[in-house]
């Protein structure tokens, strides 16, 4: 390779002309994070978080072991248009070129505990995911890590749509405890004496804002349910909820609600 | 009611062009004084500061103060449809949502009208006191507008050295390195063909060559530019129109802390 002779050029910095304005705090609509328009520094950190909880963390290819393949949706579109002359009767008519419109490369990875870089990038939008719950950043460990006889404690399944990881789901094994609970959907109260044996407890489950409404969580909660524990396949009742937020009580009421004897919607939940 | 005559088109449209591309959206506070305009870029570094006194007008009348909000764009594309020679003149209402523009061929007795939506743009207007400057200099603005050109091509960053007798303009790039050096001299057939400098302390300081870049689309309002330095301050790079004139204030740029 060729090189030039001397070292390279010092770099400098751009300053920027400050005004003794008073801040203007702007709240944004759709990330709800409060920045200042006065400060550069402000408009490049709200970018960035903007577009991470909007749309997503860039995720490479190479991450995650795909699992299953969301078939593309692929609509060809031919228009025609036809002209017709009144004298000859002759039809003009031209057509569009086959338009592909939704042709997206779309797929479920699982993560692997063992793979430190993927575990690494899943961690990181974990930490998107946790600060947009409020959730706790410490409760990954179930699925990042293995115990002595390589096994994790549960599972972590991203979806990612075009270089992008734009949901997750991250999945707890529940076995022989008596950890499952049925909740009330309105009231979120606990039924008191009932312990359902759920199998699997979903530990998070997020989507980023931008791609919410395309079925993309349910999406992930089959896969979780098919793929978590090898060769067997958990009944929608046997997947638990742990304190859904509000979108996710939705969610939970479409996916694996019960009604109860009193008329009330119950779901499977686990503490 | 707001009624703003140029003589020629041609010198308000050299007025956006000099500044459209570093601005997309500018307030024009109009009011007895004449026509003032403030803007920032979006990387906050370049200040553009118009103002055009009434004297400049062949006819200026402002009943009240009325902002106009314009995307200099459009507004651009407008100033395109007439001819650098024929009249123009800006009418607006004292509360306006539109902004008239109006283009009248004299000789020919052609009349062309144009309306352009205004916008509401949230900015502050900046009172810019007169403060001192380290150093002053005065040359041909297409001077200066070739040396800024030729040196970006080395270099993303010109230092301007001003010393006693010298101005040396210099960028250092991965390619090689450049230099020019002008001293002072006076042209008394064609004064503004002459350099001109005062200093208080002599100043080297840095900037972006893309903003100069955008700085010296203003050559075409003046055959002189006036560049006023300090080491502590953002640098004003001026343009002098016939009554009013165009400003840009740069922030320089700083060695990186180790």
């Amino acid at each position: 390779m060729s090189k030039y002779r001397s070292p390279k050029t010092k770099k400098s910095i751009q300053a920027t002309l400050q005004f003794k304005s008073t801040p203007t705090l702007v709240k944004c609509p759709k990330c709800s994070i409060t920045y200042s328009t006065n400060s550069p520094s402000d408009l490049v950190q709200h970018k960035r978080y903007h577009d991470l909880h909007l749309n997503g963390k860039r995720w490479s290819q190479s991450w995650g072991d795909i699992i299953n393949r969301v078939e593309a949706l692929k609509t060809e579109k031919q228009l025609k248009y036809s002209m017709v002359s009144e004298k000859d009767k002759k039809v003009m008519s031209f057509q569009l070129p086959s338009q592909t419109l939704y042709e997206e490369d779309e797929y479920i990875v699982m993560i692997s505990p063992k793979k430190a870089n993927e575990v690494k990038a899943a961690l990181d939008l974990m930490s998107i995911v946790n600060e947009e719950l409020n959730a706790p950043h410490d409760e990954n460990a179930f699925w990042s890590e293995v115990d002595k006889s390589g096994k994790s404690q549960g599972k972590a399944f991203i979806y990612v749509k075009k270089n992008r990881a734009v949901g997750v789901i991250t999945i707890e094994y529940i076995e022989n405890t008596n950890r499952g609970k049925w909740m009330v959907l309105d009231t979120k109260a606990i039924v008191p004496n009932v312990v359902p044996d759920v199998k699997l407890g979903i530990s998070r489950i997020w989507v980023c804002r931008n791609q919410r409404q395309h079925g993309i969580a349910t999406r992930l909660l089959e896969v979780a349910r098919k793929k978590s524990i090898y060769g067997c396949i958990v009944n929608k009742w046997e997947l638990a909820w742990s304190q859904p937020s509000q979108s996710g009580s939705i969610l939970a009421k479409s996916y694996n609600a019960a009604k109860h004897r009193s008329g009330k919607l119950l779901i499977p939940c686990y503490i | 009611m707001l009624e703003a005559k140029f003589t020629e088109a041609g010198l308000f449209k050299r007025i956006i062009d000099s500044f459209r591309d570093c601005v997309q959206l500018i307030n024009f506070n109009c009011s007895e004084k004449g026509i003032a305009a403030q803007a920032v870029d979006d990387s906050r570094v370049l200040l553009v500061s118009l103002s055009i006194n009434v004297e400049a007008f062949e006819e200026f009348r402002a009943d009240r103060n009325v902002v106009l909000g314009c995307d200099l764009t459009n507004l651009s594309k407008i100033l395109r449809c007439g001819n650098n020679s024929d009249n123009l003149t800006l009418i607006a209402e004292d509360s306006p949502d539109s902004i008239l523009i109006l283009f009248e061929d004299t000789k020919r007795d052609r009349v062309s009208e144009y309306s352009l939506k205004l916008m509401e743009i949230e900015t502050d207007f900046l009172e810019i006191s007169d403060m001192k400057y380290e150093s002053y200099i005065t040359m041909p603005s297409a001077d200066f507008a070739k040396t800024v050109r030729d040196l970006s091509q080395l270099s993303d960053s010109i230092n301007i050295l001003v010393t006693k007798d010298t101005i040396k303009f210099a960028a250092e790039g991965d390619i090689g390195s450049g230099s020019i050096v002008v001293k002072p001299f006076t042209d008394l057939d064609h004064p503004e063909s002459s350099i001109k400098v005062t200093i208080e302390k002599p100043v080297d300081l840095r900037f972006g060559a893309k903003y100069l870049n955008d700085i010296i689309k203003g050559s075409s309002l003046s055959d002189t530019i006036t560049i006023k330095l300090s080491e502590e301050a953002p640098a004003l790079f001026q343009f002098d129109i016939s009554s009013g004139n165009l400003q840009f204030y740069l922030a320089p740029k700083f060695d990186e802390e180790e």
